[in-house]
């Protein structure tokens, strides 16, 4: 797993890769932990991640806890549906802005 | 550094132990070395006893005593020194065996000083780096068993694999991948008639999450007793475990009330995988039903009840992502084709057969694989109940 990090139009996109497992969930949380503290609109994209395990939907829910607790924005875009299944059954998507591009994101973050 | 090397010196000659003194003089002032000297086989041992050495010197052939031998059952029993060999004759053979023996390092006679005090460094290196592992491999070993401990503590809060009164024939089983579980299962009787049944999977695995799986296991059970609809039972559990979660961990959770009176099964969802049904001779399916969010997340969240009638025969399976999501050596998950399969192959089976056929079916798909997850299954089977006075 790596988390690859861009900014474009003020935004930290975030693109974690492979597995967001147990093993992993760490690394993955110290990279989005990082990010809100450098800024505080931040998008994270789905499509070059594999698998998320619980562990990985902490990290995904504390950022967003985080950032509204600060005034911030989080928007996950990108999702596929498989993700977006993992998300919708825990029923993460009624708390979490989810879109499906950095296209149709922006608009929260203005 | 700051760490003394203890060395021990075997030799036969007899200026030695006065060379050493002088050449070393500097080392032995700064508390780098110390040094002690035997001549003979029971003084080596006696010193090898008290002074526990890092470093064991020895000549190839002192007294009659082969210095290759003697490093090798050094080895065995002091495994934390390193022997360093003088040999008189510096041809590739001798120094074979000699590194064979299991030595750490050899020198050349007539010694050259310089040589020496550079193997000696580097081999107290070594034994610096063997004792640091050695440090943190105990630490290891300690908190290994401590996990040990908190897994055996866990197991024994699980109620056990078996239910069989009345109508209810119930197995569950929880196989964890790390020592720790972060899935669990629980039973309780309500009443003499009523049967609450939960599976939950925590986020994350091992100590945090065995930690936060017994706050949620209490709560559920004690709100269960206070509450009769599964779906309020939910909503306090949640409450409560939203109030102080800083920690920001969460559980997914189904908890259904079976009720041998009414023939039915009341429960609800907390974002967790649907319940499946399996019923003699019919495909299985997976039960339709309102999820609320998983428990800790949301304080304001409301469950709802959803209610299956029995028929004779029907089991319901609760079970954790540990069974859809168990991945192959290459990397492919179970998933519910094969769990359909699985349960297709078994409409008829009573529950612990039912629970150890998936279980089997996903070790088969998965072989070769470490597990990556915690696999957790509950299977209760809905019996016809005969009645002591039907004809």
């Amino acid at each position: 797993m790596e988390v690859k990090s861009t900014v474009t139009e003020g935004v930290t996109v975030l693109t974690p890769t492979g597995r967001v497992d147990t093993s992993t969930a760490k690394a993955f949380e110290t990279s989005v932990m990082d990010a809100i503290n450098a800024s505080k609109k931040i998008a994270i994209g789905f499509n070059e991640i594999d698998y998320i395990s619980s562990a990985g939907l902490r990290v995904v829910l504390m950022a967003g806890k985080k950032l509204q607790a600060s005034g911030g924005v989080l928007v996950l875009i990108n999702m596929p549906e498989k993700i977006f299944a993992v998300f919708k059954m825990s029923g993460f998507d009624k708390i979490l802005k989810i879109c499906s591009s950095f296209e149709e994101a922006k608009p929260f973050f203005n | 550094m700051g760490n003394l090397t203890k060395i021990l010196v075997l030799d036969d000659e007899e200026d030695t132990e006065d060379l050493f003194l002088q050449k070393f003089r500097h080392q032995i002032e700064d508390g780098i070395y110390e040094f002690s000297f035997a001549t003979s086989l029971e003084k080596t041992e006696e010193l090898l006893k008290i002074g526990r050495p890092d470093i064991f010197l020895t000549d190839i052939n002192v007294n009659g005593i082969d210095g290759i031998d003697l490093i090798s059952k050094l080895r065995k029993e002091y495994p934390l020194m390193r022997s360093v060999v003088i040999s008189a004759y510096g041809d590739i053979n001798t120094l074979r065996a000699v590194m064979r023996g299991g030595a750490h390092d050899f020198v050349i006679k007539p010694i050259d000083f310089n040589d020496l005090t550079e193997t000696l460094r580097k081999t107290a290196k070594a034994v610096d780096k063997l004792k640091a592992a050695e440090a943190t491999n105990m630490k290891l070993v300690a908190i290994s068993n401590e996990l040990d401990v908190s897994a055996q503590l866990q197991k024994s809060l699980l109620p056990g694999n078996v239910v069989k009164k009345g109508n209810i024939d119930l197995y569950a089983e929880n196989i964890s991948a790390a020592e720790c579980s972060g899935d669990f299962y629980d039973f309780f009787w309500l009443s003499d008639t009523k049967l609450g049944i939960v599976i939950a999977d925590v986020s994350g695995k091992n100590v945090s999450a065995a930690m936060f799986s017994i706050i949620a296991k209490t709560l559920i059970k004690a709100y269960s007793r206070v509450y009769e609809s599964p779906a309020e039972c939910f909503k306090n559990v949640n409450a409560s475990i939203c109030h102080e979660n800083v920690a920001t961990m969460f559980v997914t959770a189904m908890y259904g009330v079976v009720d041998m009176e009414k023939n039915e099964l009341t429960y609800t969802n907390a974002g967790h995988l649907p319940v499946g049904l399996v019923q003699p001779g019919k495909e299985p399916v997976f039960l339709e039903c309102d999820s609320g969010m998983a428990l800790g997340i949301f304080e304001e969240v409301e469950f709802s009840d959803n209610v299956h009638k029995f028929t004779p025969g029907d089991t319901v399976v609760f079970y954790t992502d540990g069974v859809t999501e168990a991945a192959s050596k290459t990397g492919e998950e179970y998933d519910y084709e094969r769990f359909t399969a699985a349960l297709r192959a078994n409409t008829k089976a009573p529950p612990k057969i039912l629970n150890q056929e998936i279980v089997k079916d996903i070790r088969k798909f998965t072989a070769g694989a470490p597990q990556s997850d915690d696999i957790t299954i509950l299977c209760l089977k809905y019996r016809l109940r005969i009645m002591p006075n039907a004809n």
